[in-house]
């Protein structure tokens, strides 16, 4: 995995002229890296963020995954680069309310078969190479190992409404990492959590990483939980700085 | 996991919202079915009760007058007919009336069905013993209105059937020729449904009397075999056969006196003549002889005769008293011009008038008061008539029951007066020698003008012979030139070309494919499943409604959900496919539920139509039809409504990035901008057409009834909600200082103004539409209804009854069996006579489409009184006029009530509609006026003599209006009760029929209001639904509120003031838009609003509305303040 930003810039347009989120910004990550950015509210760390998970695009600029421009992709492009490349955790858990942990864990394993399937259908234009999909139930097996790994396979049938705050946390870790995503993008994770569950969280998810050999991109105010990562930037003025924790 | 299990998921975990999406489409999907289902069920009923009542029947040949049945076996002559009809039974059909001798009550208008043992073979249903003498079987309906059981006497009274018309000389007209009464014995009560023989499609009860088919000949004075009625039964292997195939066996077999037809060739070989057992010949069959005699190459042309009282020379005073006078046409070597007169050798020698002279001819000329009044006319005598021919031979005068037939002069027993003191021995040698033959000649025209003399109707009938001949004969001719042969061989082409323009054209006998007929009159019946789907239109809209607006808050509510598949590398398209399965699986459960439901529902209209709102079906029995077709259709219309909604409310999500569809936000807050210059416009503008339209309505009448309510409704609405919408704009201006809770509610319904609009205007136009609507509620009193231009025209009573009164002084109280007491009264009413065709009623009260709409003829009297309400296509200063107008295209013009004309026929003014005569045969009228709410609903009215053009049959009244004297009204009932008794009256009052008619009308209006109520309440329920999800939406402005100080009742407050508020504005804005609009149906006195149904109504739907309001409040008031602020 290899991502790379370069120089690129977001505004929003508003009705007096436009605001300037992100200038310039350049960013580097391989595979295996841990980047923790921090920076005040409103900067645009989830823009960065979201630009990086092709949910938003770019203004200005390049942003580049293993040597591809994913501004210039397809929607369909973008759906199998999610769906494959980058891995979400959101501050809010985002767990759907009426799938249990296990189901919620399976879900992005339904993407990834569409993707696939449709790559079979239009095998010329992929960009992304996708292996195989798991059959159904390699990918329930697969699931249960993640939900174990995370330390959840005793409650893989509850609902999310019945977990905790951390607990949740967790279930999202799995379903990020299930598709065996090469970079995960984690916008304050803990920001939610009370200070031990937090500590559990990202002291897995950093684990996870290495076992994985995921590069991670995490959005923190905790400089406690910034410090455990090999990098630290903060945001300001629209780019990125090195700092030390 | 896959998306049907996705969907699932989401169905178990959102299943109280999805639940509410389900109730409301299965509403709509009930209202749906249930409106398909109820039609179905009213056309199968109809259908069924039709089939029973037609039994085997397929085809039935009609007589106009009595037909031997020996016609059944010419019929049977033809192979290709046994063939494709196993049975023809004959009857003889009669409509009269019945009177229980034990209880006096009186049955009108029964068919009297004269039958023999054959008829089985045709009405299979028919299983009591077939009635002998004096027996009679009646059906259940009889014997349930008159009281009867087996061994009861009864009287049954029937008009003359025979064949000569009664307002002629000839015919016969005094009470006794003029009716028959017959008393029987009830021998057995046919069960319910097993006895309604009926040939027609028309709905309600049939009230059949049977009795046996010889016994009714002779009662009507019958010496041979004969019916009316030929009912055909196809064979098995008749599938195919058709009114066709006994149409063409008629023309090959039939013969002329199957049609009471005969043709003579007179002894000196001059012509063959046609005549007819009725003396008069039909119009029908004179055009058919004489197109038939085009046809095989021949001349043809008229005879017709009159019997002169006496005829005098002036000059000598030598006169002959009762002597024929004979005209014809010219081509048959004996022409005689207008004015003038020929004698034959005897007459001449007696009267000895030079030539030149003037004869004074007097006859006799009756008219509807049953007297025969004395006319004369001077002719000139111009010379003899052949010596050997024309003048000594009968041949021109056809049979006259009680004087053609009578031995002497002495003898005659004619219907009308006669002084047999001025018959002289020599007459009676002359009768005795020559018998009728005419003595005098006179052109065709002064013979027709006899016949017509006192009449105003030139369609009467007056032809007594055809005369064929192989070409005209120019000049005086003293011998004929044909030979035998030439005649032989006229004849032998003659009769079957006649033959076969009679059947053509329908003349006496024609053809009716009555199944055929009968089931596409149910089938065409009032379309009750539109009718209901109609009714319930508000309730679908509403539960729709309330389901989409369902789902789209729970399509926001979920909007992260979407943003999360999107992240997790779903495509826009799949993060909402489950969502979308979701919907469509709720539209499938509540659709499919729905069609269930539907059926309950059906079951429950039929009840209510069959018990409570009886009053809009009459006696029609209903039964519950299912038909696959209909169910699917309901429930596939509904779930593709239900899923198009459903689609069309989730596609904005679609069109949201996916950035904000994760953080849950989907609405975006439009900056409100100032109120317009336009707005301000339109609402002058609006408000002041509004006004004109309101003044010109109720002050001048320019303009009235639906145009000006749907236009002042219309535009108030308009106004009133553009009013409020620039209210609320201008509170969006202002600053709110300090605490002001009702500032704050208007502000933020203004910060909304959209869905608060939308809100608004959908409750005020509920609410419009359901008082518009109840405020049409009316029974007629007897005020208003007294005016010359009321629906009744001023005439308070409807007479009809079931003998043709042939003597107007039956009705002014002088006639053989009137009161004489009651003369004086009656003489001070005005009774309007008309003539009335056989055929359907035409209004709402028959459920069936007409088949043979049922035809006024209207005389020149009643044109000339004027009165009633009519929008009439062109001007005239008496709309009346237009009925008289000449026919163009041969289209007749005609008026009707308005309703019927909509809503039965679906025509409409200065619109052409094509009838269907019962012979069958078709003819255009265009309806050249309407009347408003008339009496006259269930008829098309045309003019007297169009009339007798069409019907020549009818010649006597047996519908009659009458305008009483004040107060008189009771008093003139019962008068005419007791005189017309025997004629088989039925009286009613205008009010009353009006009110019959407006019942039906005031029950579709309580079923709209019920079913509208419900809607009503349903959206009410949906909107709260669609707005406490907003509030919910808004709970952290509420929290906000209360951590800076506000408390728990502020929020309460402040909500109710909101979502009350925009029910209240849409309440009170519907409510007064709907009262003053209807303000005229209002204070008319006729009206009759159930104004505590309208404010219960009203009321619930408040409740409906503000407790929820309430229950929200406290629930998001009484939240955790720091976790509702926190969650981002
Ligand atoms: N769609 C948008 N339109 C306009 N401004 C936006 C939009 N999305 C985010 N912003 C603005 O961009 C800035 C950065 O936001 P965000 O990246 O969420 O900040 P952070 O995550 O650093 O707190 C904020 O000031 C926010 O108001
Ligand atoms: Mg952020």
């Amino acid at each position: 995995m290899k991502l790379r930003l370069e120089n690129i810039g977001k505004s929003y347009p508003l009705p007096n002229g436009n605001l300037e989120i992100l200038k310039n910004l350049s960013l580097d990550a391989n595979s295996g890296e841990t980047i923790a950015v921090i920076g005040p509210s409103g900067v645009g760390k989830s823009t960065l963020l979201n630009i990086i998970g092709s949910l938003e695009p770019v203004s200005a600029g390049k942003a580049l995954y293993n040597n591809v421009d994913i501004s210039h992709l397809t929607e369909r492009e973008l759906a199998s680069y999610r769906s494959s490349c980058v891995g979400f955790v959101f501050q809010d858990h985002h767990l759907l309310p009426q799938l249990s942990a296990l189901e919620n864990v399976l879900l992005p394993v339904l993407a990834y078969q569409l993707r696939t399937s449709e790559g079979k259908r239009e095998s010329a234009s992929m960009i992304f190479s996708l292996p195989p999909p798991p059959t159904n139930e390699e990918a329930r097996k697969k699931a249960e190992e993640m939900l174990e790994r995370v330390g959840m396979r005793d409650r893989m049938d509850f609902a999310p409404g019945k977990l905790s705050g951390g607990e949740r946390q967790r279930v999202a870790l799995a379903r990020a990492l299930i598709n065996g995503a090469e970079l995960l993008l984690c916008d304050e994770p803990t920001g939610n959590l009370d200070r031990d569950s937090a500590g559990g969280v990202i002291s897995l998810l950093l684990e996870l990483a290495r076992e994985k050999n995921a590069g991670i991109i995490m959005v923190t105010h905790n400089h406690e939980h910034a410090s455990k990562f090999q990098k630290c930037l903060k945001l300001n003025d629209g780019a990125l700085q090195e700092c030390s924790p | 996991m896959n998306f049907p299990r996705l969907s699932w998921k989401g169905i178990l975990h959102y299943r109280a919202t999805g639940l509410l999406i389900c109730l409301g489409i299965l509403i709509a999907s009930a209202t749906l079915t249930g409106s398909l289902v109820v039609g179905d069920s009213v056309r199968g009923s109809l259908r069924e009760t039709v089939l029973r009542r037609l039994g085997n029947i397929d085809v039935a040949i009609f007589s106009t007058n009595l037909a031997p049945v020996s016609l059944t076996d010419h019929l049977d002559a033809s192979s290709k007919f046994r063939q494709s009809y196993s049975h023809i039974v004959p009857v003889l059909q009669v409509i009269g009336n019945a009177v229980n001798l034990n209880t006096n009550q009186i049955l009108p208008r029964i068919n009297l069905i004269g039958i023999r043992s054959d008829f089985p073979l045709a009405y299979p249903s028919f299983r009591a013993p077939i009635p002998h003498e004096r027996d009679v079987v009646v059906n259940e309906t009889v014997a349930n209105v008159l009281n009867l059981h087996v061994g009861d006497a009864l009287m049954l009274h029937i008009p003359s059937m025979s064949a000569v018309p009664t307002d002629s000389l000839f015919g016969r007209r005094s009470k006794e020729d003029a009716a028959s009464s017959l008393r029987v014995i009830v021998s057995a009560i046919l069960p319910k449904n097993e006895g309604d023989f009926s040939l027609t499609a028309s709905t309600g009860s049939t009230e059949d009397i049977y009795i046996s088919r010889e016994w009714l000949r002779m009662l009507i004075g019958e010496k041979e075999d004969c019916a009316n009625i030929f009912l055909l039964v196809k064979s098995a292997s008749g599938e195919d056969a058709d009114a066709a195939t006994v149409k063409s066996a008629l023309e090959r077999y039939a013969q002329l006196s199957d049609f009471g037809l005969n043709v003579t060739e007179n002894t000196d070989h001059r012509y063959l003549n046609l005549q007819t057992d009725s003396i008069v010949m039909d119009n029908k069959v004179v055009q058919a002889a004489r197109e038939a005699a085009t046809d095989c190459g021949a001349y043809s042309t008229l005879s017709s005769i009159y019997l002169a009282t006496q005829v005098s020379n002036t000059q000598n005073k030598n006169s002959l008293h009762y002597l024929v006078v004979a005209g014809v046409g010219d081509g048959l070597g004996i022409s005689c011009p207008d004015n003038e007169i020929l004698l034959n050798s005897w007459a001449y020698k007696r009267l000895l008038p030079k030539l030149g002279a003037a004869l004074n001819v007097k006859f006799l000329a009756p008219d509807w008061m049953g007297t025969y009044e004395p006319r004369s006319l001077t002719l000139r005598y111009s010379g003899l008539t052949d010596p050997t021919g024309e003048g000594y031979d009968d041949g021109l005068v056809p049979t006259v029951p009680g004087i053609t037939d009578e031995e002497s002069i002495a003898n005659w027993n004619p219907p009308f007066p006669i002084n047999l003191g001025v018959v002289t021995p020599d007459d009676e040698a002359y009768w005795n020698t020559y018998r009728a033959a005419p003595k005098a000649f006179a052109s065709l025209d002064t013979v027709k003008a006899m016949w017509l003399e006192g009449s105003m109707d030139s369609m009467k009938q007056w032809v007594t012979g055809v005369l064929a001949l192989p070409r005209p004969i120019v000049g005086k001719a003293a011998h004929s030139p044909f030979t035998a042969q030439e005649m032989e061989a006229l004849k032998a082409t003659f009769i079957p070309a006649l033959l076969h323009r009679l059947v053509e054209d329908n003349a006496g006998l024609s053809v009716l494919p009555v199944r055929q007929l009968a089931l596409n009159a149910a089938n065409g019946s009032t379309d009750f499943g539109g009718l209901f789907l109609g009714l319930g239109f508000f309730l679908v809209i509403a539960s729709l409604l309330f389901s989409g607006v369902l789902m789209r808050l729970s399509g926001e509510r979920r909007a992260s959900e979407a943003g999360v598949l999107l992240a997790l590398g779903f495509s826009p398209e799949e993060s909402i496919r489950a969502i979308k399965l979701e919907g469509a699986m709720l539209s499938l459960f509540g659709a499919l539920a729905g069609t269930g439901v539907g059926v309950a529902y059906a079951a429950f209209t039929l009840f209510l139509l069959s018990t409570k709102w009886r009053g809009a079906i009459g006696d029609t029995h209903l039964d519950l039809h299912l038909m696959l077709s209909s169910l699917f259709l309901g429930f596939f219309l509904s779930f593709f409504i239900a899923f198009l909604s459903m689609l069309f409310s989730l596609g904005r999500l679609t069109k949201r990035p996916a950035l904000r569809l994760l953080r849950g936000e989907t609405q975006e807050i439009h900056p409100v901008k100032k109120v317009t210059f336009a707005e301000k416009a339109t609402q002058t503008v609006v408000l002041a057409l509004a006004l004109a339209l309101f003044v010109s309505s109720t002050l001048f009448k320019l303009i009235s009834g639906a145009e000006s309510f749907f236009a002042i409704g219309a535009l108030l609405l308009i106004a009133f909600l553009n009013g409020v919408r620039i209210l609320l704009k201008r509170q969006y201006d202002r600053t709110i200082t300090g605490s002001n809770l009702r500032r704050l509610a208007l502000r933020n319904l203004s910060a909304g103004l959209l869905p608060s609009m939308a809100a608004i205007g959908l409750i005020a136009g509920g609410v419009f539409v359901l008082i518009a609507v109840a405020a049409n509620v009316r029974v007629y009193h007897q005020g208003g209804l007294l005016s010359k231009t009321s629906g009744t025209g001023g005439y308070s009573l409807i007479v009809k009854t079931t003998l043709p009164v042939n003597s107007g002084k039956t009705l002014m109280g002088e006639g053989e069996s009137a009161n004489p007491q009651d003369a004086p009264l009656l003489r001070q009413c005005r009774i309007m006579p008309f003539l009335e065709s056989p055929g359907d009623d035409i209004s709402c009260l028959n459920l069936a489409a007409p088949e043979h709409p049922r035809l006024l003829g209207v005389s020149r009297a009643f044109m000339n009184a004027d009165g009633f309400d009519i929008s009439a296509n062109s001007y005239s200063p008496n709309p009346w006029n237009l009925l008289v107008a000449a026919p163009k295209n041969n289209i007749i013009p005609a008026f009707a009530d308005s309703d019927s004309a909509e809503w039965i026929l679906q025509s409409g003014l200065g619109q052409t509609y094509e009838i269907t005569l019962p012979n069958g045969e078709k003819q255009k009228i265009r309806f050249e006026g309407l009347l408003k709410h008339s009496v006259f609903a269930s008829e098309i009215l045309i003019s007297e003599s169009n009339f007798r053009k069409l019907f020549p049959e009818v010649s006597y009244p047996r519908y009659f209006l009458v305008q009483t004297p004040p107060g008189g009204q009771d008093q003139v009932s019962n008068a005419l009760q007791r005189d017309l008794a025997d004629y088989g009256v039925q009286i009613q009052t205008s009010r009353d029929f009006l009110n019959s008619i407006i019942a039906v009308q005031n029950t579709y209006i309580s079923a709209f209001l019920a079913l509208g109520g419900i809607g009503l309440l349903l959206g009410a329920a949906g909107l709260i639904a669609a707005l406490l999800l907003n509030a919910w939406r808004r709970r952290k402005e509420f929290a906000m509120m209360l951590a800076i100080g506000f408390d728990k009742r502020d929020v309460v407050t402040l909500l109710l003031l909101e979502y009350g508020g925009i029910l209240a504005i849409g309440l009170l804005t519907g409510t007064v838009t709907a009262l003053i609009a209807s303000y005229p149906e209002i204070i008319s006195s006729d009206a009759r609003i159930n104004w505590q149904i309208i404010l219960i109504t009203l009321a619930s739907f408040l409740v409906a509305g503000i407790l929820p309001c309430l229950f929200a409040g406290k629930h998001i008031a009484s939240q955790n303040i720091p976790i509702a602020l926190k969650e981002e």
